[in-house]
């Protein structure tokens, strides 16, 4: 029969070695491997210590309320994150032994300052690997499409942040139509980061076949949200090597997680990741209204330049041709004055030749009453010759037998003959004829 | 009308360049209003994509493609 002790008694034992053996309070470096918070104001941890992914060493520890609330808030203040499973904390503890609960830390102070840097310093280190690298940038290299009309989104269909991107998307006041597709992936804990660069790869086998604009990523909620996953390396090089830009919209108020970094565009929220989305659509409407505008002014000028062009030529030709019925007209009167002037000349001259033919006919007409004159003169002269007086006063007679002159017949003896004076008519007979003269 | 080879870069650049020629002032009235005519089918094209919401745009491609 073997020397035994109970349970409690060795429990008991351990209790006080334990007591004997350790110092009051211990700083140590752990990793919080699960975090719970009792009704109470308690808070339970799993601490952990890793090396690679196996778990090297695993204990129990407990803040009491009165302790937590101060060592809360005062981590809050300094880290800007609540205690959270994943979390590298340096705290100061002492090792408790119950006798049915077994071991535990009891937790009494936790430097802040001490996961702020581990947390930085991490962070630091895979930014600087990523600049290095060139992976910072290298989505930058994008240029944000003119109109992102074809988004494919990542998030997780129960995310709230998901349901205002896409209320704010299908809600936005100018009727702007923007094509979204879920890619889903979740969005916290350890298969976060893994599902998120799935979710990137399946976008991009879509994208073979119906192209998308951009990538969204987005997540929304309230600030117990663990950011984690965002900080990832190899998400971190997915993003960047995106053969699409990615705007993140991780909806959380601390600096930019390194998804953030390498991501084209960075907004805070989904909801403002959306409307962000909205202002690629607003600006590229508000500068096709302006070139449109401008286009107006431009063409308006250019149809009154060719007006005026056009009114210009009409006053002008109006002038013109005033000038040219002018001219005409001017031409035409004085043409007409012409005719006047050269038609009374003509006139005048005609008149004058008239008046001189006139006149020489007067003339030759006067010389020619003279001529006719002195031939009647003459007539008259001669006439008064011939007057038969003359002979009967020169005492020749006129002598005729039946009405004809003797001269001009036969008298024959017996005839009567009428012999006239000048003064009287004498009757004989004819006694005898004889030869007298030639 | 939608096609194809539509793209609100392709059309702005476009819209632009219609623009530029409108400013250099080089162009005489028929060319002008054949400009003016462009741009307004762009301007009209790109606002209605905008609003065009994915199965219409399916839609008048499936229509380019019959007719």
């Amino acid at each position: 029969m073997h020397e035994a002790i109970s349970l409690l008694e060795l429990n008991q034992l351990i209790k006080e070695t334990l007591d004997i053996q350790l110092a009051p309070t211990y700083w140590v470096v752990a990793e919080i491997a699960e975090i719970n918070h009792a009704r109470q104001g308690h808070a339970y941890l799993e601490l952990v210590e890793k090396e690679g992914n196996q778990i090297a060493a695993k204990i129990r520890a407990t803040i009491w309320s009165y302790t937590y609330r101060s060592l809360a808030s005062r981590f809050k203040s300094v880290t800007g994150q609540d205690l959270k499973s994943g979390m590298k904390i340096l705290a100061q503890v002492s090792v408790t032994f119950h006798e049915v609960y077994g071991i535990s830390l009891n937790v009494k102070e936790i430097d802040p300052n001490y996961t702020l840097g581990e947390r930085a310093r991490i962070r630091q280190e895979i930014i600087d690997r990523l600049a290095r690298e060139g992976m910072l940038e290298f989505n930058k290299r994008f240029k944000l499409p003119a109109v992102p009309q074809k988004i494919a989104v990542i998030s997780s269909s129960t995310a709230a942040g998901y349901g205002d991107f896409v209320n704010q998307i299908k809600n936005n006041r100018f009727g702007y139509q923007v094509h979204h597709r879920l890619f889903q992936a979740t969005l916290q804990g350890v298969e976060a980061a893994e599902t998120i660069i799935q979710a990137l790869k399946s976008v991009h086998e879509a994208h073979q076949k119906h192209p998308f604009d951009a990538i969204v990523l987005i997540r929304g909620g309230g600030s117990q949200l663990d950011l984690d996953c965002f900080d990832d390396y190899r998400l971190a090089i997915e993003i960047a090597k995106s053969e699409l830009p990615v705007i993140t919209g991780i909806g959380h108020e601390r600096d930019e997680t390194i998804a953030d970094l390498v991501a084209h565009t960075k907004m805070k929220t989904p909801t403002a990741t959306a409307e962000f989305i909205l202002s690629g659509f607003r600006e590229f409407e508000d500068n096709l209204e302006l070139l449109w505008k401008q286009i107006e002014r431009n063409a308006a000028q250019i149809w009154g330049w060719e007006e005026r062009k056009l009114r210009d030529l009409e006053n002008k030709l109006g002038k013109l041709s005033g000038t040219l019925i002018h001219r005409s007209g001017e031409k035409l009167s004085f043409i007409l004055k012409q005719i006047k002037t050269l038609s009374q000349k003509q006139l005048t001259v005609n008149k004058i030749s008239l008046e001189n033919q006139l006149v020489s006919l007067q003339k030759a007409g006067r010389i020619r009453v003279k001529m006719e004159k002195e031939k009647l003169e003459r007539l008259q002269t001669d006439l008064g010759r011939l007057n038969p007086d003359r002979f009967f006063e020169m005492g020749y007679t006129r002598s005729e037998i039946s009405g004809v002159p003797v001269h001009k017949m036969r008298p024959k003896t017996g005839d009567i003959m009428s012999t006239y004076s000048g003064v009287m008519k004498i009757e004989s007979k004819i006694e005898k004829i004889e030869k007298y003269g030639k | 009308m939608e096609n194809k080879d539509f793209s609100y870069d392709k059309a702005i650049g476009r819209i632009e360049e219609i623009l530029q020629v409108l400013e250099s002032g080089e162009k005489g009235m028929d060319e002008l209003s054949e400009l003016v005519k462009e741009a307004a089918e762009l301007v009209k094209q790109c606002k209605g994509k905008l609003r065009m919401t994915e199965e219409e745009i399916n839609k008048a491609l499936n229509l380019e493609e019959e007719s």
